[in-house]
């Protein structure tokens, strides 16, 4: 339990309410200040009862798996920790890689196609070369030969440093290295260039014709890369035929992209045989590792530093790219620093995106409810590269709902155009999207309440398929908390049944979440040393990407190893000559990835403790006047507050300090864990909304907003609060506004811009999200915890989509939902 | 960006002489948020379009800031800031569409910068003008990418040759309160009304209104209102913050006991000009304006031609020029 | 408690580590610029000593990769002798001036980033589409990327985040840092510095914002964390923190 829990606060602070634990529920519904309230002050209990009934005794169960954890009681988890860097942030004395500045430092800039897929004939630099201030070109035509074969991710088709043959607006034809950046902006423009146009595949649809021109040996159809084997459970055309009422939609999301805001950089120089980077990446190490390759350097002769200071990656920093590679051939040629910052422009174009994707789904349902078969075919553009993300979005759709007959399809098609990757979470959101919005439609199609006809076939048991179990799965609890919160039942309405004003209407919808992510991956480790005078230094290379990793490892260090907090300390930055490599923070993976590995760490560094602390207390009595001799085991002691204290009388104890400074110096605590294949490790969420619908001009407006998830145990509420808030508010973007658009005809992007991108702003989203925290602990988890950085961007889309549909009455199963494809709808109507 | 050479300009007449020893190449600067941070960092350039080799700084010509009032109106600088217009108390309570027009323009941080005459005359946002590698009419190319590509943001009235739509909010405010520019070239001051300053693709491709380019925006003067007049503003836009019109409605109409008598609608996002929406003012003279509002507004429909992407911005013209009229009389 | 483990000592660290690279790296920047006369970014005097600690940190130092021998001072070249590309201008930063020889294609942030080494306002678009870039001129948020330095240095005073804190310690904070960073309004923090510009601007004009007003201030600051929720919690709490303080 993480603190007393207060009752007076719970009924006053709704937002302190919504972040207790069962067992803290337990507590409250026992305490003498509670039933007073309960028979005193009924009115101001009644809110509570109202909303956490199901948690309070006598109230009912809350139909997913009771919490397993004991009352543990926590001196550090469970608190509202700010980011221990914070004051770095907000003053300026945090340096984000683009605040750096190297003596000597040259300035780079990329020459990038302007055609989706053409030959380069001829680069010509030398009016590039004259211009004052240029130190270097690198291009296809003088690229050292060592490098030469070197090319990023697998082919064909094949992303070399400089592709002969390019296939997407945005592949690199040169890097000038000049004094200044506008110098080299300036050289990239004085570059001339002939191409071969080479025609297009511009649209994935097309894509997949076998009429389509390939461009390279393939074997499938048109630009086809993969066409995944099906996954087939039971019958599904028997199924299907068998089935009372068929539904069908076609769901279909845009591409979307990230738009960290700061741009991709890396300064870099070299130091006799060896690089140092600075660089924007989610995954130090892992970048580390692609550019020894790229350099043809052993691994440790590449230094990444990662300053922690960084302007976000939502996914797609995992590794390194072409910018970085050729900034550091660039460094070595010239012998002084590089900086390469990315443009805006080059970050949307020359990166990962969330492919578009078309999604055709079919349900098979009875009358009463109950699923009988599903088809599901999903196709995903993963553009200008070899990529897989059809079966990304396969999760829910397989284990989301028991559907006793099922088929599940699967086509990446290739396209000279935007590269697929992960964007919190790659195929997930689309999965979701298309499921839930076919879950919505099913259920109008009977007549069934959405959330009843969820709840019907929510599938509690794990993975059908593989037969892995959940460990706790609180879906229902989600579903339950936030249909209350909305207030579900008082407020569902049938379509366009509530016109609040004249040509506007309320709509209601919900959806669910099941992802893959959260659990965890290898290279979970880390080191934890007490210094001799009783501090400790948490040595993680969790990466520190805004999602507060860094503070939840200290979190985690002082909890497991009964230090306070206060005495906690751990860089802002990875280095990877310093740091071990702990995993990428991508995948929601970090809470149990770093923090297992911190964890096991901590746990290293307080068994050590505990021996030298029962080897100090008998060294001690021997000391003693008059001497003594006693026996004081290890498993007799504790750590308790930043103190080595006998479990049987804690007023017996040595400082931590005391006990460090009688080894050799330092305890130095090392954790290596591993992540057991026990479990189908799965986030579980739901969210809700209210919004209103202006028939006349298209606009849809978000009134209200609840999310529930399912995060195991709240380490650090504040940091959950965050990536919930956050990764709603970013799906609410891609729900509504989101797309990155090119010229159909040339292959040119559009709004490769922040201004007519339209990620939004603080105008354009509700003032608070309603956010519930279910703590059902995993047996998986850290303390029990389940990663939260992917789940919440997921369900915002089928949850807008189903509102829009209460609203007005027509589906829009095409995101974003935009004013002129809700007026287009209406008319077709 | 490409090399420039940046010059102070004292006075109007230093300015002008500049520019004509400059030739084309030379461009006004004033806030800079478009032209520097727009067009010349993006290298938005063609045939017909230098590249700026010369930059004219008129904010530091005392004559070009600030508001002065007089009887009968208003004449603002070409250079005062759309933030320093739309605080004024005096310009508020005087010419209210003119300052609502002014906050809904782009962000807080940009109406600090931009200027009136900045905002009057930059130039247009079609993403295909917009893009370094689209050669269209309007950069001296020999295309419209718009009539075969992504057209959900071009015009759906008025377009020929080039779609763009007209980007200025504050210029369609200032058709609506019938204004006029003051303008000073080689050849002295001349004044033109906004009726007259605007132009449009067919007259000339390569630029949106009269200005030449020796000449420099030096005020704009805007007579008071009739006893009577009612006006309102509104302005739809993607986002609630930075975006432009897709579409926007300025009304100032002169009317007794809720009868137009005499006004203008004008609309913006519409047409490559600050559009006056003469067939609704047509369906409102002499008649009650809360009464015949949705007709009138549905006039708009008779002149719009929409493209293959754009049909919706006719529904959202209609229903915001009948707001916009109702909210003038309210 | 986050009071209590901030990372103090790193900071004093670094700070005795980066001053040193800035004396070194300004010097060298100097001795390039005289053979680049034209093509280089800026030439800056004094800024080492002129300029604030809290403009002087860099988390991970690292020891310079160059070493170029230190030069004797330079006189900075008359304005008068410079070619219309370039420009020597005053700017008062913070309360500080800088003397700045610059091309006139840099923007105020470039100046700020590479010739005086300031980190009081970070780059999101470049395009005055985001607001990441916000300082204030004279009391007013404007996109510092759009702002050209060179049409700086007539007397306006710009003011970044670093200006803001007393000191370099917790205790030094402003209120409205303090309340960005305790109430949790900012994940990645590079849109922060910029929306704590734009809400001092707010608060020193209306110390009691409604939701409205907040909303409408704080519009041109795009935060892709999209952590708006707990901006507004972080600009309330500051505005009351300031209204307590008088």
């Amino acid at each position: 339990m993480a603190q007393q829990v207060d009752v007076l606060r719970a009924v006053q602070d709704e937002r302190y309410a919504a972040q207790l634990t069962p067992e803290q529920w337990s507590e409250l519904s026992q305490s003498p200040q509670w039933q007073e309230f309960v028979t005193e002050s009924p009115e101001l209990a009644a809110p509570l009862i109202a909303k956490y009934g199901n948690q309070l005794p006598g109230n009912g169960g809350n139909g997913g798996a009771p919490a397993k954890a004991a009352a543990a009681t926590f001196t550090t988890i469970g608190k509202r920790v700010p980011r221990v860097h914070g004051l770095g942030i907000v003053t300026g004395l945090g340096r984000y890689v683009q605040n750096m500045r190297v003596p000597g430092m040259l300035f780079m800039k990329t020459l990038r196609s302007p055609h989706p897929h053409a030959k380069v004939v001829k680069v010509d630099t030398s009016q590039a070369e004259k211009l004052p201030g240029v130190v270097a070109i690198l291009h296809r035509g003088n690229l050292p030969k060592e490098y030469k074969d070197y090319r990023l991710g697998s082919g064909p088709p094949n992303r070399y440093l400089f592709n002969e043959e390019i296939y997407e607006v945005g592949a690199p034809i040169a890097a000038v290295a000049a004094e200044s950046d506008h110098i080299a902006d300036e050289a990239i423009h004085l570059i001339d260039v002939q191409y071969e146009v080479l025609p297009a595949v511009l649209d994935f649809l097309e894509g997949i014709k076998p009429s389509t021109p390939k461009q390279w040996d393939n074997k499938l159809d048109g630009t086809i890369l993969n066409i995944e084997k099906p996954l087939v459970r039971g019958d599904p055309d028997g199924g299907m035929a068998k089935a009372q009422i068929v539904v069908e939609v076609v769901a279909t999301r845009s591409t979307e992209q990230h738009m960290p805001l700061e741009t991709s950089i890396a300064i870099c120089w070299w130091d006799n045989d060896r690089v140092t980077m600075h660089y924007t990446t989610q995954y130090a190490h892992g970048a580390r590792n692609g550019l020894a390759q790229a350099l043809g350097l052993p691994q440790n002769k590449v230094r990444i530093i990662q300053n922690g200071y960084m302007g976000s990656g939502y996914g797609f920093r995992t590794g390194v790219d072409l910018q970085e590679i050729h900034a550091a051939i660039l460094a070595k040629l010239t012998g002084r620093p590089v900086r390469a910052m990315a443009t805006r422009s080059e970050d949307f174009i020359a990166r990962g995106h969330r492919p578009q994707n078309r999604n055709e789904m079919k349900l098979g349902v009875n009358r009463d409810g109950t699923i009988v078969a599903g088809q599901f075919k999903v196709i995903s553009n993963v553009g200008a590269q070899r990529g897989s993300a059809a079966s990304g979005a396969w999760f829910q759709m397989q284990l989301g709902y028991k559907i006793p007959n099922l088929r599940l399809e699967g086509v990446d098609v290739f396209t000279n155009s935007f590269k697929s990757g992960a964007l919190r979470c790659v195929g997930h959101p689309n999965g979701a999207m298309a499921m839930e919005t076919l879950m919505d439609k099913a259920a109008y199609a009977i007549n069934m309440d959405p959330l009843e006809f969820r709840l019907k076939s929510i599938n509690l048991d794990g993975n059908p398929d593989t037969k892995l179990p959940f460990s706790n799965p609180g879906i229902v609890t989600c579903m339950n908390e936030a249909a209350k919160a909305i207030d579900w039942k008082a407020k569902f309405h049938a379509p366009k049944a509530k016109e609040v004003r004249p040509g506007v209407f309320h709509g209601i919808g919900l959806a669910n979440v099941f992802c893959s992510h959260g659990g965890g991956s290898s290279n979970a480790t880390g080191i934890v040393i007490v210094t001799s005078d009783g501090n400790v230094q948490v040595n993680s290379g969790s990466n520190e990407i805004g999602d507060g990793q860094r503070t939840q490892m200290v979190m985690i260090a002082a909890e497991t190893l009964g230090i306070p907090l206060a005495r906690m300390s751990i860089t802002p930055h990875i280095d990877t000559d310093l740091h071990p490599d702990s995993g990428m923070s991508a995948g929601s993976v970090q809470t149990n990835t770093g923090g297992w590995g911190t964890y096991e760490a901590a746990m290293d560094a307080k068994r050590q403790l505990l021996e030298w602390g029962a080897k100090k207390f008998m060294d001690d009595a021997k000391k003693a006047t008059p001497p003594q001799t006693i026996t004081v085991k290890p498993e007799e002691l504790d750590v308790v507050d930043g103190n080595v204290v006998f479990k049987s009388d804690p007023n017996k104890k040595l400082t931590v300090a005391q006990v460090v400074q009688s080894t050799t110096g330092q305890i130095i605590g090392r954790g290596v864990h591993q992540q057991p294949a026990t479990w189908q490790r799965t986030a579980f969420g739901t969210h809700a909304a209210e919004v209103e619908v202006d028939t006349n001009l298209g606009t849809v407006k978000v009134l209200k907003y609840v999310a529930a998830h399912d995060v195991g145990r709240a380490i650090n509420p504040l940091a959950l609060e965050q990536q919930i808030e956050g990764g709603t508010i970013m799906g609410l973007g891609a729900a509504l506004n989101e797309e990155l658009l090119i010229d159909k005809a040339t292959g040119v992007p559009l709004n490769d811009n922040i201004l007519d991108y339209k990620a939004l702003s603080i105008q354009d989203v509700p003032r608070k999200i309603d956010i519930i925290l279910v703590e059902h602990p995993r047996e998986y988890g850290v303390y029990g915890a389940h990663g939260i950085g992917e789940p919440p961007i997921t369900p915002p889309g089928a949850t807008i989509a189903n509102a829009v549909f209460n609203a007005i009455g027509v589906r829009v199963d095409a995101l974003p939902i935009t004013r002129e494809k809700v007026l287009a709808a209406l008319k077709a109507a | 960006m490409k090399a420039f050479e940046l010059y102070d300009a004292a006075t109007v007449q230093d300015a002008v002489s500049m520019l004509s020893k400059f030739g084309p190449a030379a461009k006004v600067v004033a806030g800079g948020s478009d032209l520097v941070a727009g067009v010349m960092k993006d290298w938005i350039h063609g045939k017909g379009m230098p590249y700026p080799e010369k930059l004219i700084d008129v904010t530091t010509i005392p004559e070009m800031v600030g508001i002065k009032l007089a009887s009968d109106s208003a004449t603002i600088g070409a250079a005062t800031t759309l933030s320093a217009i739309a605080e004024s108390p005096q310009m508020q309570k005087g010419w209210r569409v003119l300052t609502d027009s002014l906050f809904s323009v782009a962000s807080p941080e940009i109406r600090n910068l931009g200027t009136l005459g900045g905002n009057i005359n930059q130039r247009p946002r079609c993403w295909f003008f917009r893009g370094e590698k689209f050669s269209c009419y309007k950069k001296g190319g020999d295309f419209c990418f718009a009539v075969t590509g992504d057209n959900r943001y071009n015009a759906i009235i008025g377009g020929e040759l080039c779609y763009i739509v007209h980007p200025s909010d504050a210029a369609t405010a200032l058709l609506a309160l019938n204004a006029s520019a003051t303008i000073a070239g080689t050849g002295g001051t001349r004044t033109v009304q906004f009726d007259n300053y605007f132009t449009g693709p067919r007259e000339d491709v390569l630029r949106e209104n009269i200005l030449k380019p020796d000449e420099v925006m030096v005020n704009v003067t805007i007579p008071r209102l009739a006893p009577n007049t009612k006006t309102a503003w509104t302005k739809l836009k993607f986002r609630q913050v930075y975006d432009f019109a897709l579409v926007s409605v300025a009304v100032v109409a002169t009317q007794e006991n809720g009868v137009w008598k005499d006004g203008r609608v004008v609309l913006g996002g519409v047409a490559p000009v600050p559009y006056r929406a003469k067939v609704v003012e047509q369906a409102l003279a002499g008649k009650n304006i809360k009464e015949n509002a949705k007709a009138a507004a549905a006039a708009i429909k008779t002149v719009a031609r929409p493209m293959s992407a754009n049909a919706y911005k006719v529904d959202v013209a209609t229903a915001l020029i009948e707001k916009t009229l109702l909210d003038a009389i309210a | 408690m986050a009071d209590e483990h901030a990372p103090k000592d790193e900071i004093k660290e670094d700070q005795d580590q980066v001053a040193d690279e800035s004396r070194e790296g300004g010097s060298a920047r100097v001795s390039r610029r005289q053979f680049l006369v034209g093509a280089g970014t800026g030439l800056v005097v004094g800024a080492a000593g002129a300029a604030g600690v809290l403009t002087l940190v860099k988390p991970a130092p690292e020891p310079p990769p160059v070493k170029t021998p230190v030069p004797p001072p330079q006189p900075l070249p008359a304005a008068a002798d410079l070619p219309p590309t370039m420009r020597r201008v005053s700017l008062n930063i913070n309360g500080k001036g800088y003397e700045v020889v610059t091309d006139v294609r840099q923007s105020l942030w470039e100046v700020m980033t590479y010739d005086l080494g300031m980190a009081g306002a970070n780059l999101g678009c470049d395009r005055a589409q985001c607001g990441a870039c916000t300082v204030l001129i004279d009391g007013k948020p404007v996109n510092s990327c759009a702002v050209l330095a060179a049409r700086l240095g007539k007397g306006q005073k710009i003011m970044t985040v670093e200006g803001l804190a007393k000191g370099t310690r917790v205790e030094d904070l402003h209120p409205i840092q303090r309340a960005f960073w305790q109430e949790g309004g900012l994940q990645c923090g590079l849109c922060t510095r910029g929306l704590i510009m734009s809400t001092y601007a707010l608060l020193t004009q209306n110390p009691s914002p409604t939701e409205d007003d907040v909303r409408e201030a704080l519009s041109g600051n795009i935060c892709r964390c999209s952590e708006y929720p707990k901006i507004y919690e972080s600009v309330f709490r500051a505005a009351d923190d300031m209204r307590k303080k008088g």
